[in-house]
């Protein structure tokens, strides 16, 4: 089952440029199964996912990027509204408690003008980084990233034994299923979703 | 009535010996006098020791000045900095002039990294197939760059053909 576990709809996520109707018809063109509807510190009501899903046969699980002290984490299973900036001990402890599931998105991102390359980054030091003692998975494919960061963050899953997610990160229609995540089984819900997620029961692919 | 308003400020960074940098902000002005110190340990950027102290203030905000720039410490200097920085010391209960002096510390640390990169491009006289030669490498380099200025936008000469 191919899943984009990382897309931004507006005008949930302001900074995106995607209609939801039209993502779904992108998604359908690209030979997804599904999709995780993943805006900025807001969750989607499941109402309107569903008549969104309608009987359009794609599969849509929602998430929430929400910004901790750490950098941003991928959140999945855990329904509350919290706002600002969350630090990442307060964030763990309530999504274990919610029984949710937590990935580190796009660790290794860099400024626009400089990155881990520049800054001589190995993988030891990577390792090191205080948001990974509270995660449950990283995101080890992001589109926006340039290779060496994905691979840095790969490489750091590797050595950490941590699952390693794929998304598009999409605030475009044309960056969706840059990268995606594909699933040994059909994943009906989200409950499923983070039970296929903490099973690691997946591989890294692309519809592009 | 003629109005005289003076103001200085200053920020350092300066490499230490065991390869922390040491970040000093400070200013003063008619009206205030405060500043920052920070460490920051590379390659990750982190803000390892964060202190302030507002030295002179017209008013009673800010107060708690060195109780909240201990909430950046372990914060990394990365993308997503703005947000986290504001919404840790900034706001209703937080200190502007304070997440001003922690943002421009922040500001200073990056162009440490950046500036000898673009001082060695200074002296390039390039045609124009080199410059487009090299903006698609920066491209390459960095997909975050894709519409992100004009130079990048879908129609450019950098981007005609990318097919990105």
């Amino acid at each position: 089952m191919r899943v984009d576990l990382h897309i931004h709809t507006s005008p949930r996520s302001l900074c995106s440029h995607i209609d939801p109707p039209d993502l779904i018809q992108e998604v359908k063109r690209l030979g997804l199964d599904g999709f995780c509807l993943t805006e900025h510190q807001v969750i989607w009501d499941p109402h309107e996912v569903d008549e969104l899903a309608r009987d359009e046969g794609i599969k849509i699980f929602r998430g929430n990027e929400i910004t901790t002290n750490q950098g941003d984490i991928l959140v999945f299973g855990y329904e509350e509204d919290l706002q600002g900036v969350v630090p990442i001990k307060v964030l763990h402890n309530k999504v274990r408690e919610a029984n949710g599931f937590m990935i580190a998105a796009h660790p290794f991102r860099g400024f626009k003008t400089f990155g881990i390359g520049q800054l001589k980054m190995n993988v030891d030091q990577a390792c090191k980084r205080k948001v990974f003692q509270y995660i449950d998975s990283i995101e080890v494919r992001n589109g926006k990233l340039n290779e060496q960061e994905n691979d840095m963050a790969s490489q750091v899953a590797e050595r950490l034994g941590l699952p390693g997610t794929a998304g598009s990160d999409a605030h475009n229609l044309d960056e969706v299923g840059k990268w995606i995540t594909v699933f040994e089984r059909d994943v009906q819900n989200e409950q499923e979703l983070m039970e296929e997620l903490r099973a690691g029961r997946f591989t890294i692919g692309s519809a592009r | 009535m003629v109005l005289r308003f003076l103001r200085e400020k200053v920020v350092e960074v300066e490499p230490l010996a065991d390869g922390e940098l040491a970040v000093t902000w400070k200013l003063a002005d008619d009206l205030l006098e405060a500043e920052i110190q920070m460490k920051v340990l590379p390659p990750d950027l982190e803000i390892t020791e964060a202190q302030a102290r507002i030295i002179r203030a017209p008013h009673a905000a800010c107060a708690s000045v060195p109780d909240l720039i201990e909430k950046v410490e372990g914060v990394r200097i990365g993308p997503g900095l703005r947000k986290i920085v504001k919404g840790l010391i900034d706001g209703p209960d937080g200190c502007s002039t304070l997440t001003a002096g922690v943002l421009e510390c922040c500001n200073a640390v990056i162009l440490h990294f950046t500036r000898p990169g673009i001082q060695a491009g200074d002296g390039l006289v390039l045609t124009e197939e080199e410059q487009i030669a090299r903006g698609r490498e920066n491209l390459k380099r960095n997909p975050r760059l894709v519409r992100s200025c004009i130079a990048f936008a879908d129609d450019s000469p950098i981007m005609q053909g990318l097919g990105l």
